[in-house]
């Protein structure tokens, strides 16, 4: 852990160019191999995690790829989070894998226009609630979830209150 | 959804909703029970009746500020909330804590850790139809209340940790307390163990009760006591090491049939490892100072942090993504209970009605931080 982190700090300080721990780099080769055509890859020096940046057609290859090839074998859905960028939504995956016990995470863009991307539903259980709340809270639609029916806001509810454009009313004395 | 569970649904008979303010959804939970005689073939829980929108909330406060919305989310374990939000602003800006601030945070913790898992025995009797454990809980939680209050000022929502420390030093008799308090405790546990644990008609209502494999817990996104119920050693405390936890001895209570006597015994048995921390905490601990040299408004720089921490439910993730502002950009919060509960559906097909109440309990949900 220590190495770790000096590595890592120490890499911020010299340039841009991040260096990677040798566990790091195992799970990166894995990737290169597994993968016919290779996305984007990032290190985050803050949280040892590996980022993966892909376009959101591709969500459902890639997480399928990733969870039944027997060497990655992510089979812990750890969360789905959406980041309203305004001009773009993002959504985030968290995954674990407990044979290989690293974590990665997959990043895509979702057009703010057409808010739609492919469910994981089939892959991971546990992506049920997260993308129901997504579609609640983002207007996300997930092509392919069986049920996407409001679970946190009541029926009915009009807008998409996790997006930076839903109004928040500070609080007034009076 | 697929669930692997097959059961013959042609005659639906009997459609029963229960909550949201049935005494034993602890809290705001609404269940519709679809039943056929005795069984219940299909669920369909319904979640969002304590939704404050806490994340969005977030995002118009300021990185202080934001502690105490921390504190409402798992509103029995409030310290652990804190400790997992501070910890992620905290290695967004690269801090190094003062040992004994992580000391005192850990004790804490721990502390809240022992309160939560108490609260959950004592309902969980409650659930079952066994009415004098929740008096022992209680009793024995009250002073861990009671513990907290001289030292943080509140019962709950203490708003006790800081970006960087915590907020003030603790009472001078704070050694000879906690070792009277942790004597009284671990005795406490053991009574609580004898009155319950092997009692005959307890055991036959969990046992065997509500199983759930690891393969399926794992699809789930089931976490913390219910996954190690279900023979999976995974606990964010050694298998990532956040703050200080890699300085203690200590282990991992993991069962294996994964039915609800064993999601019980496996928070039993954690309390008497939270002990052994805090023991191992209190020798370890020196003086020194509480709170890193900080700015009194934190402005972490740009970029973003997925902070995992252990709290008494499973991983608690904090998704912290940063402008550069003294507000965050997004808060998202990765509850436990939230993803706990998905493996309800699963968990209650199938079972009888009689067990509705006990599978429910034993997963031990907070609407809390479920609703955010």
């Amino acid at each position: 852990m220590e190495n770790q982190k000096t590595n890592n700090k120490e890499s911020k300080e010299d340039s841009d160019i991040l260096v990677s721990t040798p566990e790091q780099d195992e799970l990166i080769s894995l990737l290169t191999k597994r993968f016919p055509s290779v996305p984007d890859i990032n290190i985050n020096h803050l949280q040892e995690d590996i980022e993966l940046i892909i376009e959101s057609k591709n969500i459902k290859s890639t997480c399928r790829l990733l969870k039944d090839s027997s060497e990655l074998n992510f089979n812990y859905l750890e969360c789905i989070s959406l980041v309203d960028y305004e001009e773009k939504l993002e959504a985030v995956y968290h995954l674990t894998s407990f044979k290989l016990k690293q974590s990665l995470v997959i990043k895509t863009s979702i057009s703010v226009e057409n808010p739609e991307i492919d469910s994981v539903i089939d892959i991971w259980r546990a992506a049920d609630w997260f993308e129901r709340e997504a579609h609640d809270l983002f207007g996300v639609t997930f092509l392919g979830h069986p049920n996407l029916e409001p679970l946190l806001l009541f029926e009915g509810f009009e807008g998409y209150p996790g997006r930076k454009n839903f109004p928040i009313n500070d609080y007034k004395e009076w | 959804m697929e669930i692997n569970k097959t059961i013959n649904s042609d005659n639906v008979d009997l459609m029963i909703n229960m909550g949201p303010q049935h005494p034993s959804t602890h809290g705001v939970f609404r269940l519709l029970l679809n039943i056929d005689g005795e069984r219940i073939i299909d669920v369909k829980p319904h979640i969002g009746y304590l939704h404050r929108g806490s994340e969005k909330l977030c995002e118009n406060e300021r990185y202080a500020q934001v502690v105490t919305l921390f504190d409402r989310l798992d509103y029995v374990a409030n310290l652990n909330m804190e400790l997992g939000f501070c910890l992620a602003v905290e290695s967004l800006m690269e801090l190094d804590i003062p040992d004994r601030a992580s000391y005192i945070r850990v004790i804490l913790c721990e502390l809240n850790r022992i309160a939560s898992h108490l609260l959950f025995y004592g309902t969980y009797g409650l659930d079952v139809g066994a009415m004098t454990p929740v008096l022992y809980a209680f009793r024995e939680r009250e002073k861990i209340q009671g513990f907290f209050e001289s030292i943080t000022g509140a019962r709950m929502m203490h708003n006790y940790f800081r970006i960087g420390g915590i907020k003030e030093e603790l009472p001078d008799d704070f050694n000879n307390r906690l070792s009277l308090l942790l004597d009284e405790v671990s005795q406490g546990i053991e009574e609580c163990d004898m009155l319950l644990s092997k009692n005959e008609m307890f055991l036959a209502r969990t046992k065997n009760v509500g199983i759930i494999s690891a393969s399926d817990a794992v699809d789930f996104g089931v976490s913390g006591p219910n996954l190690r119920a279900s023979g999976i050693a995974r606990d964010i405390r050694v298998s990532k090491p956040y703050s200080i936890y890699d300085r203690f001895d200590y282990g991992i209570p993991v069962a294996s049939s994964g039915d609800c006597w064993d999601r019980y015994y496996v928070r039993l048995e954690e309390i008497r490892q939270s002990i052994k921390i805090i023991k191992q905490a209190m020798s370890q601990m020196e003086d020194g100072p509480i709170l890193a040299k900080v700015r009194r408004i934190a402005r972490p720089p740009k970029g973003e942090i997925y902070f995992r921490t252990e709290s008494p439910r499973g991983d608690f993730g904090v998704y912290l993504v940063s402008d550069g502002s003294d507000k965050p950009y997004r808060v998202k919060v990765r509850a436990p209970s939230f993803a706990n509960l998905q493996s309800l559906q699963y968990l209650l097909k199938g079972a009888y009605i009689a067990d509705a109440v006990t599978i429910l309990g034993s997963i031990d949900i907070i609407m809390g931080e479920v609703d955010r």
